[in-house]
């Protein structure tokens, strides 16, 4: 019964939001793991399976330009295609959240959606409907 | 099967009506790397007990804000501890005042239902609560990994003290195995006994042993393992041997951990001495000839026990 749960990743270099979101989502009955940066959260990812992972676009707040979080989400698709993305995002750069958005040849995308840190209230909605679709 | 913990940090769960503290106190879990889950009424958090297992409960007091008299957080500890004992309980709660506190940590049966108590403001301090409790688990599980292992060299499981569970009666004999298992530990190389396990690693318990006895509880208990080592090794054996008492899962059983001797020590039977030395996972009796050799070797320098493999 357990092991029926989904299981969500959150993956953000800021302690208070990975808390916030992370103990959202127990809260509602998901199984969750968090991590602070692109290398833990892929030692996680080797060890188990992940239905889902929530990651934030920059992963370094000392870096404006840090896009750490696509590269981290490319690194994903490639070596656990089942796994969903959803990315999130504290500042909506619709530059980034194209590229992220944006379908490839064979209509694939990177993530399955992402949602603004603002917004919170609708995360778990957005969760539940990228878990839900194939 | 028991269970003996798994790798995890430790699992947890969070009761509370109001959302955001759950949500805030998961998290603050969840950072740390345990395993959370969260509950906002006594049904559900019940639920989640029978199902799952869990290390500690974190229960809020008043679980209907609506309510002012509302003190379910109680009532739900008490039923968290009959149903499973070793989980670890703290009450966290915006509004306690003395009578609460009285009630959560007044001991019952020797033991507080709660291990702590804390108000909501002092959420910090949460972190270093479920650490204490966790320790405090891992303590018990030493027993539980024993379990596990399975008897060997050091190692040994005995259903009963003294409670014969084929017949139906209190045994001599096995109250001289016993005996026997305790000094071939102490000729070699020391150990543990744990009683109230059989030989698969079933925990029984000690309910049998404690209802052949007068004093029906773990003082009785002892009180009958010292006579037995009284009669059979002599009272002052008792400095090598060190019985306690550990709760796995609602069972009680008894671990007697036995150090080396640094003498020989002769079990009496009867009006003649033998002498047991523990070898595998067995106890065998030596005659005269080898019993000599054996002390020659073992107690080097004339009666000095050389340490060698215990304690690795």
């Amino acid at each position: 019964m357990n092991n029926q749960r989904p299981k969500i990743l959150v993956v953000d270099d800021l302690v208070d939001w990975r808390t916030t979101l992370g103990g959202l989502l127990v809260d509602v009955g998901y199984q969750v793991a968090v991590a602070e940066s692109s290398a833990a959260a892929l030692d996680l990812l080797k060890t188990e399976h992940f239905d889902l992972v929530l990651l934030d676009v920059r992963l370094d707040e000392t870096d404006e330009e840090s896009t750490e979080g696509l590269t981290l989400a490319g690194e994903i698709k490639d070596r656990w295609p089942s796994t969903k993305i959803i990315i999130i995002t504290g500042y909506g750069t619709s530059e980034i959240l194209n590229k992220a958005m944006e379908t490839d040849a064979e209509g694939r995308r990177l993530a399955a959606n992402y949602i603004e840190k603002t917004k919170t209230g609708e995360l778990v909605q957005v969760v539940r409907d990228a878990l839900k679709k194939e | 099967m028991i269970d003996c913990h798994p790798k995890s940090k430790g699992s947890i769960l969070v009761v509370d009506d109001l959302p955001d503290v759950r949500t805030t106190v998961l998290g603050l879990l969840l950072d740390e790397g345990y395993k959370v889950r969260s509950a906002s009424n006594r049904a559900n958090a019940l639920e989640l007990i029978e199902a799952e297992r869990f290390d500690v409960a974190i229960l809020d007091i008043r679980l209907d804000e609506t309510d002012e008299e509302n003190q379910d957080g109680l009532l739900l500890m008490h039923e968290i501890r009959e149903r499973d004992p070793n989980i670890a309980i703290l009450i966290m709660t915006a509004y306690a005042d003395v009578k609460m506190v009285r009630e959560a940590l007044q001991p019952v049966n020797g033991s507080a239902p709660a291990l702590g108590f804390l108000e909501k403001t002092e959420i910090v301090d949460l972190l270093k609560y479920v650490e204490l409790a966790l320790n405090n688990r891992q303590t018990k599980s030493v027993v539980c990994n024993l379990i596990t292992q399975g008897e060997n060299e050091h190692l040994e499981f005995k259903s009963s003290l003294r409670w014969d569970l084929n017949l139906g009666v209190v045994s001599k004999v096995l109250q001289q195995e016993v005996a026997i298992t305790i000094a071939g530990m102490l000729n070699a190389n020391g150990g543990n006994l744990l009683i109230g396990v059989s030989d698969d690693g079933t925990v029984l318990g000690l309910e049998h042993d404690f209802q052949s006895l007068r004093k029906k509880n773990a003082d009785g208990f002892q009180l009958a393992l010292i006579d037995i080592i009284r009669n059979y090794l002599g009272v002052e054996k008792m400095t090598h041997i060190h019985p306690s008492f550990e709760d796995v899962g609602n069972q009680k059983v008894c671990m007697i951990s036995v150090e080396p001797s640094p003498e020989p020590v002769f079990l009496a039977m009867g009006n003649s001495y033998e002498f047991f030395v523990r070898v595998g996972n067995a106890t065998h009796r030596l005659d005269v000839r080898a019993a000599m050799d054996y002390r020659r070797m073992h107690w080097k320098n004339g009666g000095d026990y050389v340490q060698n493999s215990f304690g690795r």
